[in-house]
């Protein structure tokens, strides 16, 4: 039988041991657990009297609530990666690593896998919180498929983001620096982009080709890569009674930029955000290997 | 056979050449020095040989494979001991061996027992479950070692393990490497200090500006350098008459007291150009010029001197 990655199991070894790892799932759940109280005392006061309240209720709780996780695992989970090659390489122990017969590869997989286990924990760990808001109705299991979706995918890519830095940066700080810099970058740079390409559209007779479906399929990728936008559009999509899996694309909708199109159907947004941090990934995880070992031959 | 065989290896680092066309072979089973001052072009020798540095020409096997084109078979066959210890937080002594073990793919059910059996060896076997924060740096230095081992390789590769050591954990390394030496392992330790491999080596090589002065067995360095041999003579009653008397002879070169003479032993360190057979003959003619000696010993150079020796004569 096959063992485990040995970097997996050094990494969650000696990172559960240490006292961080409980101060960070602390400090996550106890910043969600005080939105939740703040936004739950709020609600109550203003809609308490009203007879479907609870319904609403449930669904900002979970809006909330996910999107404040979304927010957190977006922020730690590079500051956990990028310390990781670049802190070996800072202890001196790249070069065991290097000379040792764990391929390039499996060394960089080894250190996401270990990082997302702990996003893993931090992601599953909220479920208790997210349970508040079935009790006031309203949520549904798809929702719940959604939110993880988001959160597991925004987890993987932006892990990878940070390994890729490590890999190349000279020192965890750097590496930390240019992985925070990377993600707001890329949160801040696509709904500017929409704005931008909102105000160049309004009022105007665009070209048909952006009616093709090749362009229509860019436009989504692009708004759907931002999980934010991704977990609104899917549950706002299943609010309306849409299917989890797929969105079929009319005229009207927000990804027509040109009529008319022809009837075409994607993938959900939340897919397909996963879908492109699963490709993003594969990308910054072989760019990683590569930096790894800079000296070898490409076959 | 060779474990180690380099060919007209060099490196560059921009204009800088650390390595220049370093051609040497390591025989199976030696103990080999790797001596010369600092940027030398050690270590950058070593990171070739251990495949975390590509030459820029040249040609490095290691066990007959060659480190660009074949660096996991490369790796599998050296042991590797950087100048520096990479301390992993939260690890046991065992648990950074088995960390190890499993990188070179060493089978489960050996594991285990090749930890205790390592542990052993390099005396730490008392520190299994210490942390590895908490071990003292001579014994950081004897669990790399043990690291290093943990896939049994045909090759150890030392880079400067003595360094940052004190002078008992450098004996205690020295002891141990002595004992790997005898095992039959194949060596190859470099220090810029001389002293430190003097006991220990079957071969040297002597390294200065990334140009190989020379190498081979001891024995055979030593002789090459030793044209002439070092006699220590000690005569009794008027020294300076003597020193005189031998300073006439034509087979001497120089004469000198010994430095450490100041209690008047009468001791002259004499610089003798000749061999066994002259040498004979010196003591006669001393005998018969009515020196009164004492004794006659000959002083054996050691490393530092052949170092210096070999470095000098380079321009």
């Amino acid at each position: 039988m096959s063992e485990i990655n040995p970097l997996v199991q050094r990494e969650l070894r000696s990172r559960m041991r240490g006292p961080r790892a409980y101060v960070v799932i602390t400090g996550f759940l106890a910043v969600i657990s005080l939105v939740v109280l703040l936004l739950y005392v709020a609600t109550i006061g203003v809609s308490g009297s009203e007879a479907n309240a609870g319904p609403e209720i449930g669904k900002l709780l979970f809006l909330v609530i996910t999107s404040v996780a979304l927010v957190l695992v977006a922020l730690i989970t590079p500051v956990f990666t990028a310390g990781s090659i670049v802190g070996e390489r800072e202890r001196q122990t790249l070069d065991l690593l290097i000379t040792s017969l764990l391929g390039s590869g499996q060394i960089v997989l080894g250190k996401l896998v270990a990082a997302l286990a702990f996003i893993a924990v931090l992601i599953l760990s909220i479920a208790p919180i997210i349970s508040v808001s079935f009790m006031f109705g309203g949520v549904t299991p798809a929702d719940i498929v959604v939110a993880f979706g988001c959160l597991t995918a925004t987890g993987l890519f932006y892990a990878a983001i940070g390994l890729f830095w490590s890999s190349i940066a000279r020192s965890s700080i750097t590496a930390t620096t240019l992985s925070l810099g990377t993600i707001v970058m890329l949160l801040l740079g696509v709904p500017f982009i929409g704005v931008i390409i909102g105000i160049v559209v309004t009022g105007r007779e665009l070209p048909v080709w952006l009616g093709h479906p090749v362009a229509i399929t860019v436009w989504a990728m692009l708004i759907d890569s931002h999980p934010f936008i991704a977990l609104l559009l899917s549950l706002e999509h299943l609010a309306n009674g849409g299917d989890l899996w797929l969105q079929p694309v009319t005229s009207g909708s927000p990804l027509a930029l040109s009529e008319p199109i022809g009837a075409m159907t994607l993938p959900s947004p939340w897919l397909m955000n996963l879908l492109l941090s699963l490709g993003g990934t594969a990308l910054l995880v072989r760019a990683s290997a590569r930096a790894l070992r800079p000296t070898e031959r490409r076959r | 056979m060779a474990i180690v065989a380099t060919h007209e290896l060099t490196q560059r680092f921009g204009t800088t050449t650390a390595l220049d066309r370093l051609t040497l072979e390591i025989p199976a089973g030696a103990v080999y020095g790797f001596i010369g001052p600092n940027g030398a072009g050690k270590t950058t020798t070593m990171r070739i040989l251990t495949t975390l540095l590509r030459p820029t020409a040249g040609e490095a096997r290691v066990a007959g494979f060659e480190v660009t084109r074949d660096p996991a078979a490369v790796r599998a066959a050296v042991g590797f001991m950087p100048d520096t210890f990479g301390v992993y937080e939260g690890l046991r002594a065992w648990e950074y061996l088995d960390f190890f073990g499993r990188s070179f793919r060493v089978a489960a059910q050996r594991r285990t027992p090749l930890i205790d059996e390592l542990l052993e060896l390099v005396g730490l076997a008392h520190k299994r479950e210490a942390p590895v924060m908490s071990l003292s740096r001579g014994m950081q230095q004897r669990l790399s070692l043990a690291r290093a081992m943990i896939h049994d390789p045909q090759l150890l590769i030392l880079d400067e393990p003595a360094s940052g050591l004190d002078p008992r954990a450098r004996i205690e390394l020295r002891e141990l490497l002595k004992e790997l030496g005898a095992m039959g392992k194949t060596i190859m330790i470099s220090s810029h200090i001389l002293t430190e491999l003097a006991e220990m080596c079957s071969h040297i090589a002597i390294i200065e500006r990334g140009r190989l002065l020379a190498d081979g067995p001891v024995e055979r360095i030593m002789r090459s350098v030793q044209a002439h041999r070092t006699l220590d003579i000690r005569v009794m009653g008027d020294v300076a008459a003597a020193q005189a008397w031998l300073h006439a002879h034509p087979a001497i070169r120089a004469v000198e007291p010994a430095p450490d003479d100041g209690a008047g032993r009468g001791v002259l360190v004499v610089d003798f150009d000749g061999d066994d057979r002259a040498q004979v003959a010196l003591v006669r003619a001393m005998i018969d010029g009515g020196l009164n000696v004492l004794s006659i010993s000959e002083t054996r150079n050691n490393l530092e001197e052949i170092f210096m020796r070999i470095t000098e004569a380079t321009p």
